[in-house]
């Protein structure tokens, strides 16, 4: 099943050029009720107090960092099995382990193109 | 007396669990007596322990000493000893304290074994003694010659001789260290560090900026991309309704079939040809301003490096004023202050690219 062009997604990541271009190219495929987080702390504020459908987020970021945001929403009753892609730079082996044993849906490596993340946004709804 | 105090030594050697600092201050005792040229007696029972200890140290561990070849320290004249000995010994001093600081650096690191072995070459050394006593000069060559055989090795040699080297070269590399520091070049460069770190900064914010204003650029082309393809879409549209509106008018009015046939031509073969190749280069320039967006992201990736060095230069410059505090009198630079390391960013040795993330994740089951 593809994904749906009407859902909900939050785009977290402490550079705010970076959380324009995601939301620029996930504009570009269609995608059009986006909503923008500096960081995990504010993320988590945000999938609490409203429907978000599905979650892009950055590994490094102050406050709170991707991985823990992913664990804290695996952790949640309700927010569990929320579809997480982490966008992130940190393309070590024990990174993407650790991201894929805390739940991740799957994990894209910046630099990357409009073709990458709707093959992994495909992918994940799957 | 002499015999009373080297069988005391030889018991406690024997007996005491903790005989490694007792050797260790054995051997500074020897050296403070031949240093100061106290009473020989009391000497005979710290040379004792000093040969035990070391005896002892080689045999568990194969380090090797060599006791003196020959009696050629000993005194010539007949029965001056101990007064005459303590002056050989004094000549034996300098040997014997590289001696001792070999086996004390080595006595921390090296295990007790082979008792039996240490027991037999007890006896050995409590025979080399007796024969001191007795300077029974043949003896005691016999017995020191049976020591310096059953302690001596070629393997043990070359680990004593390696490990020499090694003190050595660290010992240089030390004093090649402490002659090109300069605290003062040091001060200076802290001093410059705070600079270095605004320039940084200015550099991640003139980086950002430039991202944003190409950005703005990016997205307003992709604006008027998408009202030029509005524009080409509804073109086509009319062109279509033209066509319609030439073949109505062609059935009405026969007489004019051949000349609309003919604009109807045009139509299709110049006019749509031309709006599809319009729109074919409207959804290149789409992507390519989506390619030219997703490639802003250069700033991201920079902006982290940066940070990250910027962290590590102030860490290093907390670290340097500490240093110039503990080492130069004169630096009155400020207190270090709380920095923030970023402990879950370290240096990337080994980043995977996307294919090869792609590879774990399916090795991993997504």
């Amino acid at each position: 099943m593809p994904a749906d062009l009407k859902m909900k997604i939050l785009v977290v990541d402490d550079f705010a050029t970076m959380r324009r271009i995601i939301s620029n190219v996930l504009r570009q495929l269609g995608f059009e009720n986006i909503v923008e987080a500096e960081d995990g702390t504010r993320a988590l504020a945000i999938l609490q107090s409203e429907p978000i459908d599905f979650v892009i987020t950055d590994w490094n970021m102050p406050q709170m960092s991707g991985l823990d945001l992913l664990k804290a929403i695996r952790s949640s009753a309700t927010l569990k099995d929320m579809p997480v892609l982490m966008v992130t730079a940190e393309a070590l082996q024990e990174n993407i382990i650790a991201a894929a044993q805390a739940g991740v849906n799957n994990y894209i490596v910046k630099p990357f193109d409009a073709k990458t993340l709707a093959e992994k946004i495909n992918k994940v709804f799957t | 007396m002499v015999a009373h105090q080297y069988s005391e030594v030889l018991e406690t050697v024997k007996n005491t669990p903790e005989w490694r600092s007792w050797a260790k201050e054995t051997l500074l005792n020897y050296q403070d007596a031949i240093q100061s040229g106290k009473d020989g007696m009391a000497r005979m029972g710290l040379v004792l322990g000093l040969a035990v200890f070391i005896l002892r140290r080689v045999q568990q561990n194969d380090f090797t000493f060599t006791l003196p070849g020959r009696m050629g320290f000993l005194p010539d004249v007949e029965n001056r000893e101990l007064l005459n000995l303590s002056g050989s010994l004094r000549k034996w001093a300098s040997p014997t304290e590289e001696v001792v600081s070999r086996v004390t650096a080595l006595a921390d690191t090296i295990g007790p074994d082979h008792h039996e072995k240490v027991s037999s070459l007890l006896k050995s050394i409590a025979a080399y003694f007796k024969a001191l006593l007795r300077q029974d000069w043949d003896d005691l060559e016999l017995v020191t010659s049976h020591m310096n055989l059953v302690t001596t090795t070629r393997e043990s040699g070359d680990l004593v001789e390696h490990i020499a080297k090694i003190a050595r070269e660290i010992y240089n590399s030390l004093n090649e260290f402490s002659e090109g520091f300069s605290i003062e070049s040091l001060s200076q460069s802290t001093e410059e560090i705070p600079d270095a770190v605004v320039k940084l900064n200015s550099v991640i914010s003139k980086l950002e900026d430039a991202a944003n204003g190409n950005l703005d650029e990016l997205e307003r082309l992709s604006r008027e991309n998408g009202e030029h393809k509005q524009y080409i879409d509804e073109s086509k549209k009319i062109v279509i309704e033209c066509i319609q509106e030439i073949d109505h008018l062609a059935q009405e009015n026969p007489e004019c079939a051949d000349t609309l046939a003919m604009v109807r031509q045009t139509l299709t073969d110049e006019v749509t040809a031309n709006l599809d190749q319009l729109s074919a280069q409207n959804q290149r320039t789409g992507e390519l301003a989506m390619s030219m967006i997703a490639n802003q992201g250069f700033q991201d990736l920079t902006g982290q490096t940066l940070k990250r060095v910027i962290t590590f230069i102030e860490t290093l410059q907390n670290q340097l004023v500490v240093l110039l505090q503990k080492y130069s009198k004169n630096y009155q630079g400020r207190s270090p202050g709380a920095v923030s390391i970023n402990r879950e960013a370290p240096p990337a040795p080994t980043t995977k690219s996307q294919g090869e993330v792609d590879q774990l994740l399916a090795d991993l089951g997504f």
